[in-house]
């Protein structure tokens, strides 16, 4: 909660309101990390298992494509390793939030707000390489 | 001298390292919901375009069905993520202007907007996740 004391301070302070703030979002970050690690995870499986049936279907019959198998493979590996290095990043945020909330400790805070920022480091660069992918790939459907 | 209650129950103060920390994540957040929106808008007006063109290709009343419960899909899709986006984007803009001005009220609802990305990000994945079981056990 604001307090007049706070709203003249020249720091900004981590209040009872930004406390239960935190509590809710750690949680649910926390979920959200964990069932992404769990994806990556099958996406990897599937990369193996799947995988090799796409890369079959490509290179049979009268599509031949070559290396467009192949590039399937390796496109859903690098899904699976990017997104479980997200999810990582995004669980040790959750968890040092946590464990800062509950036992008051600012070493945990500090590292938990390194970690936030980590996480959105990850996912601009993924966005990045993502955004321009679909865009190449969108003038390369214009274009052909 | 300080005491474990004294600790506890005193606010803590946003240091200068936290706040260096906080200032780069509002520019990346910045930086990941503009793209965020503008891929949600992108995308979504793609699908649908692309799902359109199929629509009108099938004269069958099954095909045209089962199309129409993708396109909706998939706006749905956009509409959620577009949401998570802009909630993102508020709480990147005002942890911004909190650290840039120590300003506390932007500071709170700063806060306030990322539990609210958060716990849309958490129902989407909890609705993705009942679907992908329904789809793989049915």
């Amino acid at each position: 909660m604001d307090t007049p004391g706070n709203l003249l301070q020249n720091n900004l302070y981590i209040d009872e309101g930004i406390e239960s703030h935190f509590k809710e979002s750690g949680k649910w970050a926390k979920y959200i990390a964990i069932t992404g690690m769990l994806f990556s995870g099958i996406a990897l499986v599937a990369s193996f298992t799947l995988g090799g049936r796409i890369e079959g279907a490509l290179n049979s019959g009268f599509i031949m494509s070559g290396t467009a198998g192949f590039m399937v493979i390796l496109a859903m590996l690098l899904f699976a390793v990017a997104y479980f290095i997200l999810s990582h990043y995004m669980y040790r945020f959750a968890n040092k939030l946590l464990v800062a909330v509950d036992t008051s400790d600012r070493y945990e805070f500090v590292e938990s707000m390194r970690h936030l920022k980590n996480t959105y480091k990850v996912m601009a660069i993924l966005f990045s390489i993502y955004f321009l992918l679909f865009i190449g790939g969108s003038i390369a459907d214009f274009i052909w | 001298m300080e005491t474990q209650q004294d600790i506890l129950s005193i606010d803590w103060q946003v240091d200068d390292e936290v706040k260096n920390y906080l200032y780069q994540t509002s520019v990346l957040a910045k930086f990941v919901a503009t793209l965020g929106m503008f891929f949600a808008v992108l995308t979504t007006g793609k699908t649908g375009f692309e799902l359109v063109k199929m629509l009108l290709g099938y004269k069958e009343i099954f095909f045209s069905n089962y199309i129409i419960g993708t396109i909706i899909g998939a706006l749905m899709a956009g509409a959620v993520y577009f949401v998570i986006s802009l909630f993102t984007f508020r709480f990147a803009v005002k942890l911004q202007l909190s650290v840039k001005t120590t300003d506390q009220r932007a500071f709170n609802t700063a806060w306030h907007h990322f539990k609210m990305a958060y716990r849309s990000m958490g129902i989407m994945f909890i609705i993705y996740t009942a679907l992908m079981l329904m789809i793989f056990l049915f």
